[in-house]
């Protein structure tokens, strides 16, 4: 189907690609697998027409294809589903799905009732409920990455390359996803699926590629690897102790939530956090975790919620004020609402605190660079280089950038949104023990999260979010929780 | 770790590919370059005291204006109105001298009405959600329109007002060598002074810092701890303090305030801060570089005078200088991808 041999390509000196070798055979889903920066992106990119590469040969169908533009791509059969997000925000659902290949009627003229119809018909087909005449800007995250998937879908593409569709998906979603995979595969059609999650690409994968640093590891038929195996392939070394040891001793309450409501989305939400535990939010995607967060700093305008930190009542403004008194929400979005794209490290991880980072009243740029430098060890961000801006960063990067810059704001509370989105399992072990070291050091931690093993390997215990409230408070202290008993209370 | 010192040299080695790649530098070489070719076309003509001053005194208030553009470029806004508020202010001030009212009373209330002005625009961009460029187009319209009827269109000269005031933008500060007197017009030497000051504290002081941030990202600006509302109507409130300096410079350089001061030159002002790096997507922007932008533009209006050429040719010359920069800017981020 697809042969690639001797793929490199640079970014002004730095090699990214060092000449890798990767096929796709019809009807296969290939999974690719690769740390953070490891250079999966960029392979899809040059493989999809999306970026140029400087030497190799691609056989598509068993001719030598040059992508020039994804258009040229699209219209030989491969699309893309792209780890960023890149739907038109104003644009409706289903306008986004054929957005340059417009159906037209007898007119020229788009066809509506042709498009929703059709984009209608797509989602029945996955399984899952997005009305076609939406703004995409309107939807989650997650629903985002489902429109995606849809609208490569709707190409009728030989060859759909999926980079980290899953990485806001919750567990349904998932699941219905890789129903559409299946059913995709059994049409004839092949898959490159990317992901963090070793256990999603044993499940419906059928080869595994590694990649790391630029250089191809190897392939393996999934029948015949096991995650270890994967595992040491792509960091080159073993790593065990997945998750970081829970809570050693859970103190008084620190932060206090009290009948949060937000219109339409969140209905009085009540929890407590204490000392040293980290607190996990679940639930599927739509079912208000996000927006409760959101409305408990106020970015988004809440009807009504009383707060209290260490003991005192807090009224928390908005989210200047929750930050002044230590109360910090990291986005799940970081493209749009989190990261400084064309800014440096420096720059980024500086944002909330340029106050302090101050010297009489002007920016201190020593410190500054001071601070990211120590969060670029402490993190392990590569390219370690603070000059280097946030856009030319690997996904995994990015989100390690957006985690630092709000740890240099020194928070009390600390609440994140899918901390680990599109980050390696190293890299994700390290941000798990940061964010439980944090709660050791006495600073509240809440953890919203879609992927259910992540939550329940993290919290001491787990508000489970429905229709906009707390359907349930499980204890996880001695991680004894099961996926089946969160989804039973996260689903009607 | 090695970590540190490996980056920091891999930084040094990239501060003179940054200077390379910084578009002030580039701006100055074009400066240079524009200079040299009319110096050798015209010596005599282009390369005396009176020329450069000439050009550099009525280049200031394109200077103010652009300043204020490109505070509001940065936050990602846009401000069509600073001709029309210019013109404004300048007849509220000049009506006001007329009549028999101090200098700085009449001057305050000429920058009340800057201010209102820009409060208006930024409180309708920021808090309404309305497109910056309707709003300021409105502004830009209701403003020059206001002034217009209240000086039926008349020129509006203040004889009365103290001799200090219709004189202080050409007083001329400066030194003799040999028999010349070099003088420069203190419009020059304010206009200068003040953008410079500025330029120091947009490049260094944290509560304009800000501005970038919500320009390049406001949402993330915004959970990020600043307080974007405030920072994006400042923004206009700034731009409206420069417009007012220009509006007073002009009032007391001509000793006329006048409803048509500054026709179209909201265009120059964008053209010259996006010229400079300044980006309608916000983000991003120089007072250097719009400085060098407004010089640029300067020089080749000149340039169309000593060389006699049709001057109907600068404006189509100035827009194009304008998409050669644009076009410049896209060329380098689509080479940056690939
Ligand atoms: N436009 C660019 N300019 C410079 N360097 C880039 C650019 N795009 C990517 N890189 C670099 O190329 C390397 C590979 O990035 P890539 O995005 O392919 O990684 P990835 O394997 O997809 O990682 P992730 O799992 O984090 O998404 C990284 O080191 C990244 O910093
Ligand atoms: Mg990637």
């Amino acid at each position: 189907m697809l042969k690639a041999t001797g793929i490199t390509k640079s970014f002004h000196t730095n090699m990214v690609l060092h000449g890798v070798d990767f096929d796709v055979l019809p009807g296969e889903v290939h999974a690719l697998i690769g740390e953070n920066g490891a250079g999966k992106s960029t392979l899809v990119n040059i493989l999809s027409g999306n970026l140029s590469r400087d030497t190799g040969t691609v056989l598509f169908d068993g001719q030598e294809v040059d992508f020039a533009h994804p258009l040229d791509a699209m219209r030989a059969g491969v699309s893309v589903v792209h780890q960023e997000l890149s739907l038109v925000p104003n644009a409706s659902v289903a306008e986004n799905i054929y957005l340059r290949r417009e159906k037209t009627n007898a007119f020229g003229l788009n066809d509506w009732p042709a498009m929703f119809k059709a984009a209608t018909e797509i989602f029945q087909r996955m399984g899952v409920d997005i009305d076609p005449r939406a703004l995409a800007g309107s939807l989650s995250v997650g629903m985002q990455q489902l429109v995606e998937v849809a609208k490569a879908i709707a190409l009728n593409a030989k060859l759909i390359f999926m980079d980290e569709p899953t990485s806001s998906l919750s567990e349904k979603e998932i699941q219905e996803l890789y129903g559409v995979v299946n059913d995709l595969k059994a049409q004839g059609l092949s898959i490159v699926f990317i992901s963090h999650k070793l256990t999603e690409l044993f499940a419906i994968s059928d080869r595994i590629t590694v990649l790391r640093d630029g250089k191809l590891v190897g392939t393996r038929p999934t029948k015949q690897a096991s995650p270890e195996e994967i595992i040491s392939m792509m960091v080159g070394r073993h790593l065990n102790d997945l998750y970081p040891p829970r809570a050693k001793s859970i103190g008084e309450v620190i932060f206090k939530c009290r009948d949060l409501s937000l219109f339409g989305a969140v209905k009085d939400v009540s929890f407590d956090l204490r000392r040293g535990e980290i607190l996990g939010i679940a639930g599927l995607i739509g079912s208000g975790r996000t927006e409760a967060m959101r409305a408990l700093i106020n970015a988004d305008r809440r009807l009504s919620g009383t707060f209290e930190l260490n003991g005192q009542a807090v009224t928390l403004d908005d989210p200047a004020d929750a930050m002044e008194k230590g109360v910090i929400y990291v986005s799940e979005d970081r493209k749009s609402q989190g990261v400084f794209l064309d800014y440096d490290m420096v720059r980024n991880i500086g944002a909330s605190t340029l106050d302090r980072q101050s010297r009489a009243g002007m920016e201190n740029r020593k410190s500054m660079r001071q601070s990211a430098l120590k969060f670029i060890r402490e993190m392990d961000i590569r390219p370690a280089r603070p000059g280097t801006r946030v856009v030319d960063l690997s996904g995994g990067n990015q989100q390690k950038v957006l985690l630092a810059k709000a740890l240099n704001a020194r928070p009390k509370v600390l609440i994140v949104d899918e901390p680990t989105r599109g980050v390696d399992v190293g890299a994700k072990s390290l941000i798990h023990k940061q964010l439980r070291r944090l709660a050791d050091e006495g600073i509240g931690v809440i953890v919203v999260s879609s992927e259910l093993p992540e939550v329940l390997g993290m919290s001491d215990r787990l508000l489970v979010f429905r229709n906009g409230t707390v359907a349930s408070q499980l204890d996880n202290n001695d991680g004894s929780l099961t996926p089946e008993s969160v989804m039973a209370s996260a689903v009607d | 770790m090695t970590i540190t010192e490996r980056t920091i040299e891999a930084d040094q080695t990239a501060l003179v590919s940054r200077l390379v790649s910084s578009r002030q530098f580039w701006l100055i070489l074009i400066n240079l370059a524009v200079i040299c070719t009319l110096g050798a076309l015209r010596p005599d003509s282009f390369l005396s005291w009176i020329n450069f001053k000439a050009v550099l005194s009525l280049m200031s208030y394109d200077v103010l204006l652009a300043v204020a553009m490109t505070t509001v470029l940065i936050v990602r806004g846009l401000d069509l109105s600073v001709g029309s508020v210019l013109a404004l202010s300048s007849v509220v001030m000049a009506m006001l001298l007329r009549d028999g009212y101090p200098v700085f009373p009449s001057l305050l209330a000429g920058l009340a009405i800057a201010l209102l002005c820009g409060f208006i625009n930024g409180l309708l961009v920021v808090k309404a959600g309305i497109l910056p460029f309707l709003v300021t187009l409105g502004m830009m319209s209701a403003a020059r329109g206001f002034a217009t009827v209240l000086t039926t269109g008349q020129y509006v000269s203040f004889p009365q007002a103290p001799r200090w005031f219709s004189r202080f933008a050409r007083q001329e500060f400066g030194f003799h060598i040999g028999d010349m007197f070099y003088g420069i017009p203190a419009l020059l030497l304010i206009t200068l002074g003040v953008t410079l000051v500025y330029g120091l504290l947009l490049a260094n002081w944290v509560p304009l810092r800000r501005m970038f941030y919500l320009g390049e990202s406001p949402e993330a600006a915004k959970l990020s701890g600043m307080r974007t509302a405030r920072l994006g109507i400042s923004a206009y409130l700034i731009s409206a303090i420069f417009v007012w300096i220009a509006a007073v410079l002009m009032t007391s350089a001509n000793k006329i305030g006048y409803a048509n001061y500054g026709i179209s030159a909201e265009l120059r002002a964008l053209a010259a801060a996006v010229i400079g790096g300044a980006s309608l997507a916000g983000g991003s922007g120089s007072i250097l570089g719009t400085f060098l932008g407004v010089l640029l533009l300067a020089l080749i209006g000149n340039g169309f005078v000593l060389l006699n050429g049709n001057p109907n040719w600068q404006q189509a010359t100035i827009g194009a200088v304008l998409i050669i920069a644009v076009g410049v800017d896209a060329l380098r981020t689509f080479r940056a991808r690939s």
